[in-house]
């Protein structure tokens, strides 16, 4: 049985005040993000397709985007969640604060999950003020270990950018490879940024208001042909697993990846199990995190996951085969 | 259940040394920081997981209850031995196993202490953000168990924020080792390292930690606004909230309470004021200056003054006060109840006129000290332990500031834990089906409820409604007072 709930879409309590808000599971990303923008607020929902997205989604698949790269992903802001269970009992985790240890993290058990320890139906979330000015800086590079040279010294020094994204020809019909730094704040801010990164480029390019919205918009729109993976990489290697990747799917691929947290998005013209394959033979200090929605996720270290479905779906009729279990 | 045959298998298995377990040992351990008590009957020091494994392979062989314990600081009796058993002490596992700067990353053993880990790692730049005011004595294996915040978890979050992976010992029947998460924010599948951390030791025993570090910041800056009034800070940090300022740390001291840590600590908190906010902002020098002025701008016709650190030593001394304020307590009263309530900011005039009148109601003096920026009250309630009356009162305060959080949207454990404390409490913040489902997960992990049992979910009578279980040990359990 399919479950639609595309009906479940309203803003139930928006606080702004407390910078808190819950909304359904049904509500679509870009009718949140509308109404926190009126408030001057925001959440950092910029996983790429996020404009067809809705919140359960978000948070059944813990998806992401650029933004991850300073706020982290959703199970860092997610303060609360409503869901039924396997039995069709609606239970809840969490609530409307932003600091609360009481009981299990059921948001934590509920988010990545794929749908299969329980259907969400509502969540809340701690939501965060909208800076007053923001700038994204793109600095083109002939070959791929320039940037990430720089995304990794910026993220050594004391600049936090709320975006650092490295990415290849191919976006944004760009030949070259891109690196992409955020900087929100002030206009102080901004413009200790732009000294900061002149110093340390040739070029840059500067893009602000709607330009910037565009610029994030090309960039989150995916290749819907393609075999989709995100995976994790060591800071420390990550310039090799790009080499190799860059390498064995040549003229195919493109890529866009958050220096900041080490996750590489991939989306590559081949056939799944060429891309599987090659995916299998990285080093095994990078994880799979994710691979096109048509395969189930093989799980490390399955045995207490195992124990934990099977308690709290002993039928298996939650999303079955979502996990590979 | 065979406890003495349960102690010679664990001083065979760990050496002498290891274990202890006469009456007089035993007694230091009865104790946390909360007003709870228990006595176990045996006390074992491990010095590595696989050790650990060993000792719940024992545990399991002869029924007996495992509470794995860090420093004693808890606040909420998670690591006291309620049902008796085996108290598993982590000081010997002490080492930090790893640090990867590249990748913002270091491993240590559950028994590290929250400071050394940042004294260390402020030789490359960084520091572990989660700061509880006990952390010059409490481990990181404590912090993972009651995911335990601190005053700079304001901005930078609690501790499941800055946890990316865990070895941890299952309560099985093998004692099996399992690794959760890695060193990557994100999980692929189910997010065990987040269930796990704040389960207060109900599901597993951590002995290994993969922490994540943050850098030192450029600029920092600490302000002191001083009010006349509680209830104008009040205002001034629902108003700073409501503008988008984020400090880095955002406190509330009471009159009473300043007075109290001044004549402790001399701070340099002004004995003459209602209340005080101690502000920290931290980051770009652009950055903590904007911030700096917009917090004067809020505090401007609210607050008497605004006072900002001239240095190190300054910023030191009025931390010194916030972070000892627990212990300034003990100066002036025998015996003091702490709560760890939460409520929506905006709610936070009201709550302080709501715990003015719960002290007059019970004849109390209840200082007020807390992380105002995210709503975590602590109200310290002052008391006579070795007055019943007094200590029935005080319970109740507890209990009544509590439902009041409750009733405002709130949370009855910010930062403390449920443990044994709040257990009851946790069927007013809950459902039945809630609390089913968290059992039911228990179970998977700790399906014979040897792993600190009646801990974190309701007991006794609720536990028995909901479940129908009453494991052997339960009958020798003791009634759940707060005072023994």
């Amino acid at each position: 049985m399919r479950l639609d709930l595309s009906a479940l879409n309203s803003v139930q309590c928006y606080e702004p005040g407390d910078l808190t808000v819950r909304v359904q599971a049904g509500a679509r990303v870009s009718t949140v993000l509308e109404v926190l923008a009126a408030r001057g607020q925001m959440l950092p929902f910029d996983m790429h397709g996020w404009r067809r997205a809705h919140i359960g989604g978000v948070l059944a698949s813990a998806a992401h985007g650029p933004l991850a790269a300073s706020f982290g992903g959703v199970r860092e802001y997610c303060i609360g969640i409503e869901f039924v269970t396997a039995e069709g009992k609606i239970a809840h985790g969490g609530g409307l604060v932003v600091k609360n240890v009481a009981g299990y993290d059921l948001m934590k058990l509920m988010i990545g999950s794929r749908g299969t320890h329980g259907i969400i139906t509502s969540s809340s979330f701690k939501v965060f003020p909208r800076a007053t000015h923001s700038t994204t800086f793109v600095i083109p590079f002939a070959r791929s270990d320039q940037a990430v040279k720089l995304g990794l010294m910026i993220r050594k020094s004391q600049l936090s950018p709320s975006r650092l994204e490295i990415v290849s020809p191919g976006f944004m019909e760009v030949a070259s490879w891109s690196l992409l730094v955020s900087a929100t704040g002030s206009e102080a801010v901004v413009n200790r940024y732009r000294t900061e990164l002149k110093a340390c480029c040739e070029s840059l390019t500067e893009f602000a208001g709607m330009d910037e919205a565009a610029l994030w918009d090309q960039l989150l729109t995916s290749d819907e042909a393609a075999v989709y993976a995100e995976l994790w990489s060591p800071l420390d290697a990550i310039q090799r697993t790009i080499d190799v990747l860059w390498r064995t799917f040549d003229g195919t691929m493109m890529l866009s990846g958050r220096l900041g947290i080490g996750n590489l998005n991939l989306w590559v013209r081949s056939e799944f199990g060429h891309v599987h394959s090659v995916l299998e033979t990285l080093s095994s200090d990078v994880k799979v995190l994710w691979r096109s929605p048509r395969l189930p996720l093989a799980l490390p270290n399955d045995g207490p996951m195992r124990t934990l479905k099977q308690a709290l779906d002993p039928r298996n009729i939650l999303n079955p085969g979502a996990v590979t279990l | 259940m065979a406890v003495s045959d349960a102690i010679s298998e664990l001083i065979s298995l760990l050496g002498p040394s290891c274990v202890l377990s006469r009456p007089e040992e035993l007694m230091l351990y009865e104790f946390d920081g909360s007003i709870e008590k228990g006595n176990p009957d045996v006390v074992v020091f491990p010095q590595s997981t696989d050790d650990v494994s060993h000792i719940v392979r024992v545990a399991h062989r002869h029924g007996v209850p495992i509470v794995p314990r860090g420093a004693g600081t808890g606040l909420s009796g998670g690591s006291i031995a309620r049902c008796g058993g085996i108290v598993i002490v982590f000081a010997r596992m002490n080492r930090i196993l790893d640090f990867d700067i590249d990748n913002e990353r270091a491993t240590v053993q559950a028994g590290v202490v929250n400071l050394d880990l940042t004294d260390a790692a402020s030789k490359f730049g960084y520091y572990f953000a989660p700061d509880p005011s006990s952390q010059k004595a409490c481990t990181i294996g404590g912090n993972v168990s009651e995911n335990s915040g601190g005053p700079h978890t304001l901005s930078m979050g609690v501790t499941v924020n800055h946890v990316t992976g865990l070895t941890v010992v299952l309560p099985d029947a093998q004692g099996s080792v399992v690794h959760l998460g890695s060193k990557s924010l994100m999980t692929p599948g189910y997010d065990l390292t987040g269930l796990l951390t704040g389960s207060e030791g109900t599901l597993g025993i951590v002995t290994e930690i993969i922490v994540k570090l943050t850098r030192l910041s450029e600029k920092t800056a600490t302000l002191l606004a001083i009010f006349d009034t509680i209830e104008a800070a009040g205002e001034a940090v629902e108003h700073i909230t409501r503008e988008g300022i984020t400090p880095a740390a955002l406190e509330l001291l009471d009159g009473w309470m300043l007075r109290t840590i001044e004549a402790a600590t001399h701070a340099g908190y002004p004995l003459d004021s209602g209340a005080v906010l101690l502000i920290e902002l931290e980051g770009l020098r652009e950055v903590v200056e904007e911030q700096a002025d917009a917090v004067m701008t809020v505090c401007s016709g609210r607050a008497r003054e605004v006072r900002r650190a001239k240095d190190d030593r300054e910023r030191g001394l009025l931390w010194a006060g916030r972070k000892n304020a627990f212990g300034a307590i003990g100066r002036v009263s025998p015996s003091y109840y702490v709560q760890d309530g939460v409520i929506p900011r905006t709610k936070l005039a009201a709550t302080l006129r709501f715990i003015d009148e719960v002290s007059a109601k019970h004849g109390l003096t209840i200082g007020n000290i807390f992380h105002a920026g995210d709503g975590n009250l602590h109200p310290l309630i002052l008391f006579d332990i070795r007055d019943p009356e007094q200590t029935a009162h005080a319970i109740a305060a507890g209990n009544e500031i509590l439902e009041f959080c409750i009733s405002m949207g709130g949370s009855i454990t910010g930062e403390h834990g449920v443990g044994m404390e709040k257990q009851d409490l946790m069927c007013r913040l809950f459902s039945e089906h809630d609390l089913a489902f968290m059992r039911t997960i228990r179970l998977a992990f700790n399906g014979r409820e040897l792993l600190n049992p009646q801990k974190l979910l309701p007991s006794t009578k609720v536990c028995r409604e909901l479940t129908g279980i009453a494991p052997d040990w339960l009958q020798r359990a003791t009634v759940p007072k707060a005072i023994a």
